[in-house]
């Protein structure tokens, strides 16, 4: 070997192992949750679920939405037992998009536009420790997501999401009074684009 | 916290091989004679040092996937077909010297480079994509990002930039041209 060659064989080795020193005695803070939340709770499903939802005609509209009986992040009890209509609202931590639309739904809340009697549920699902803007439950508290909506925290099979027939974050449904499924959509929306949603799938 | 170690002295890895390809370069066009010595001094690791980054960064890739659980979204997997070829291909033609595979080499490491390229600025811009996250392993969002840039697809890049720039900038017939104008300018 020449003398560049050695030099720079020894130059990168040297820095090879500083890296591996300086990586391996770094440590790191883990993210702090809420006091006293749980970022996975157990869901109970009754009913059945729903086809994924996918491009094309939702074959899941008419269709008899199940009914997911979970816990909020401090082990409050969600339950979304028909009645009124209700927008369910699938949010994973880690997702950009889910970050976008987080504060377009605060302030669709604080707007005016969100339909009277409407009951907004948010599902925390896709929960990653490893990702991300983790846990969802500090993510969600600092975003000011409304108290009058409630959050139903998904296990760690996700086993709301794909009863739902999740297919790709955020993912909404829209549920009648009837309990039948009136309304999904994947991805971003904005609030404009959502009211007309809804109120059309309303019948407003 | 093993975890978190590797992606950090990974990420110092790339960076380290991005700023010595960038070197080599800034050395080949602008670097005068001292330069140009330097170049034609890092022939005998033409090979070598493509091989090793390519399979570094081969064995990086199935650790965080098979060890950690990190799952490859479509663009990894596309990526993965380059460097684990050229992985391959690179030590062979490291320890026979085979200067042949050259063209096919450069040609995987482009279009590898491209779609890691293209892969970090969708994880830098998410936008450019559709507005939905994939449920299954979505390629807008990194398992992680050292320093805020340095993300897998990142480490990717590095690499293929590497394989090119040993592969096009210190070359024999590259070393041969810098002679030849030394010889000139000194006549």
């Amino acid at each position: 070997m020449n003398k560049v060659t050695t030099l720079v064989v020894g130059v990168v080795a040297v820095l090879a192992a500083v890296f591996g020193v300086v990586a391996f005695t770094t440590s790191s803070d883990q993210d702090a949750s809420l006091e006293g939340a749980s970022e996975f709770q157990n869901v109970v499903v009754v009913g059945e679920p729903l086809p994924e939802f996918g491009d094309g005609a939702d074959t899941a509209i008419g269709m008899t939405a199940p009914v997911l009986e979970g816990f909020g992040f401090l082990g409050n009890e969600v339950t979304t037992t028909p009645g009124t209509p209700m927008l369910l609202v699938f949010l994973a931590h880690w997702c950009p998009f889910c970050q976008k639309e987080a504060p377009v739904l605060v302030k669709w809340n604080s707007s005016g536009l969100v339909p009277e009697n409407l009951d907004v549920i948010a599902v925390t699902t896709g929960t990653d420790e490893s990702q991300p803007n983790f846990p969802p439950s500090v993510w969600l508290a600092n975003e000011k997501w409304p108290e009058l909506w409630p959050v139903l925290v998904d296990n760690k099979d996700q086993t709301a999401a794909n009863t739902f027939g999740l297919a790709g974050y955020p993912f909404m449904t829209l549920i009648g009074s009837d309990g039948k499924v009136l309304w999904r959509n994947s991805g971003e929306i904005s609030a404009e684009a959502l009211t007309e949603a809804v109120n059309a799938a309303l019948g407003l | 916290m093993a975890n978190e170690a590797f992606e950090l002295f990974f990420a110092l890895l790339a960076i380290l091989a991005l700023v010595g390809s960038l070197a080599i370069v800034a050395a080949r066009f602008v670097g005068g004679s001292a330069g140009r010595a330097a170049i034609s001094g890092l022939v005998p690791l033409r090979f070598a040092v493509p091989a090793l980054v390519t399979s570094v960064s081969m064995l990086g890739s199935l650790y965080f996937s098979e060890v950690v659980g990190y799952r490859p979204c479509v663009l990894c997997w596309y990526q993965r077909i380059a460097m684990y070829s050229l992985a391959i291909i690179l030590v062979i033609a490291a320890v026979r010297k085979d200067r042949a595979i050259v063209p096919y080499a450069k040609v995987l490491a482009a279009i590898g480079g491209a779609i890691a390229g293209y892969h970090w600025l969708l994880e830098r811009w998410p936008s450019i994509d559709t507005g939905t996250c994939s449920a299954d392993a979505p390629c807008s969002v990194p398992y992680f990002a050292a320093f805020g840039f340095v993300s897998l697809a990142f480490m990717a890049l590095c690499a293929f930039v590497t394989v090119l720039v040993f592969l096009s900038v210190v070359s024999p017939s590259s070393a041969a041209t810098i002679e030849t104008e030394s010889e000139t300018v000194s006549l």
